[in-house]
């Protein structure tokens, strides 16, 4: 699956962090699959419309967070399973959105209501 | 970092752009252009040279022609500091799809420059209300035009985006505008002086000539590299990047980067 990444200018949080929480949310919830290859910095600035130096940065910090890592001639991948570190405090109110969302669109979609959906979660409750 | 340095380094970073992508300059040289020619298919046509309506008219006009070069300006500006190549066409087609953006922002400056200018009118306080609002005004709009291309905003909501923005780097938007000034007297008092030599040597006729030729040739300049520094101010404050071409000591300590 292609990682997506929606910019919202109106979050008052720079453009680099958002996508360094696109990243980390679509690692957390599954949209981003370990082996597959993450979009090249100009490829990501392109799609975006932003500049490179935004991506080059989120990607910096995603690597030094131990998130991703890069191949040398090969490209940019999320790090190994074990080497992945869980989300950090500041980030896990995304990554726990980005599922939620997920899980509402998938449930709207089955017209699935959301108090339908509370209860599901909360009787599923390992 | 004294005003002098800061001015220095922006004035520095702003030209290396500029320098690297020369056609950026198009822009306001069509700008001054295409407004000179609606001047003098204009202004011969009213009935009243005086007539407060036609020329408010004139003035709203000639605005909205500037704005619309300046805006096709920053989103070349925008590539150049991207790394993409840039082209006239590429920024007044730009311009052209955001036009009615455009027009809205056009009108809201505009009529906030009559309010001022009226204001300046009304004697000594009112031309020190008129500096002070003009001065916080500049300010808020200052990021205004580079909003409204890259996040395709409407006319009033890249104004009130620009001041969002402000207010996250108001003393670096503040130290900048100051320096931009600086850096265009410093440029005035240059052309000026060039002139008076020329005047002195050749002729005064000739240093007339020269003094226009240069005074546009100046406000050219000045406004390609306003447009280069206010899209790179952009991308800080916005995205959390300093542009290459603006990351140098001299930039990072009039950013505060961190």
């Amino acid at each position: 699956m292609a990682l997506e990444v929606k910019l919202d200018y109106d979050r008052g949080v720079p453009i680099y962090r958002q996508i360094f929480e696109a990243v980390v949310s679509a690692l957390a919830t599954g949209a981003l699959d370990r082996g597959e290859q993450l979009p090249t910095i100009h490829e990501l600035a392109a799609r975006l419309e932003v500049n490179p130096n935004t991506v080059a940065r989120a990607y910096r910090e995603l690597e030094q967070d131990g998130y991703i890592a890069g191949k040398r001639g090969v490209g940019t991948f999320p790090a190994e399973a074990g080497d992945a570190p869980a989300p950090s405090a500041a980030d896990r109110d995304h990554v726990l959105r980005g599922i939620f969302e997920r899980a509402w669109a998938e449930a709207a979609r089955h017209r699935i209501g959301l108090s339908e959906l509370r209860a599901y979660f909360r009787k599923a409750q390992p | 970092m004294t005003i002098f340095a800061t001015t220095l380094g922006i004035g520095k970073a702003s030209l290396r752009v500029l320098r690297a992508q020369p056609r950026l300059m198009l822009f306001p040289a069509l700008a001054i252009a295409v407004n000179l020619t609606l001047l003098l298919l204009l202004l011969p046509g009213l009935d009243d040279p005086a007539d407060g309506l036609a020329l408010a008219l004139v003035y709203f006009l000639g605005h909205g022609v500037a704005v619309f070069f300046s805006a096709g300006l920053v989103s070349e500006a925008l590539r150049a500091l991207r790394g993409d190549s840039i082209s006239l066409a590429g920024g007044l087609g730009c311009a052209a799809a955001r036009f009615r953006a455009i027009a809205a922002y056009s009108i809201i400056e505009s009529t906030v420059g009559l309010v001022l200018g009226a204001l300046a009118r009304g004697g000594r306080p009112g031309r020190w209300l008129k500096m002070l609002l003009g001065g916080a005004w500049s300010l808020f709009s200052y990021l205004g035009l580079p909003v409204l291309i890259a996040e395709r905003r409407g006319g009033y909501d890249s104004l009130r985006r620009s001041g969002e923005l402000l207010r996250q780097t108001w003393g670096e938007t503040a130290v900048s505008e100051l320096g931009f000034r600086v850096l265009l007297v410093h440029m005035m008092i240059v052309l000026l002086i060039v002139c008076v030599i020329i005047a002195r040597l050749v002729n005064e006729s000739f240093a007339l000539v020269l003094a226009i030729a240069l005074v546009l040739a100046g406000v050219m300049v000045a406004a390609t590299l306003q447009a280069i520094y206010r899209a790179a101010l952009y991308i800080f404050a916005a995205e959390g990047v300093v542009p290459d071409g603006f990351d140098t000591p001299e930039m990072h300590a009039v950013w505060h980067v961190k």
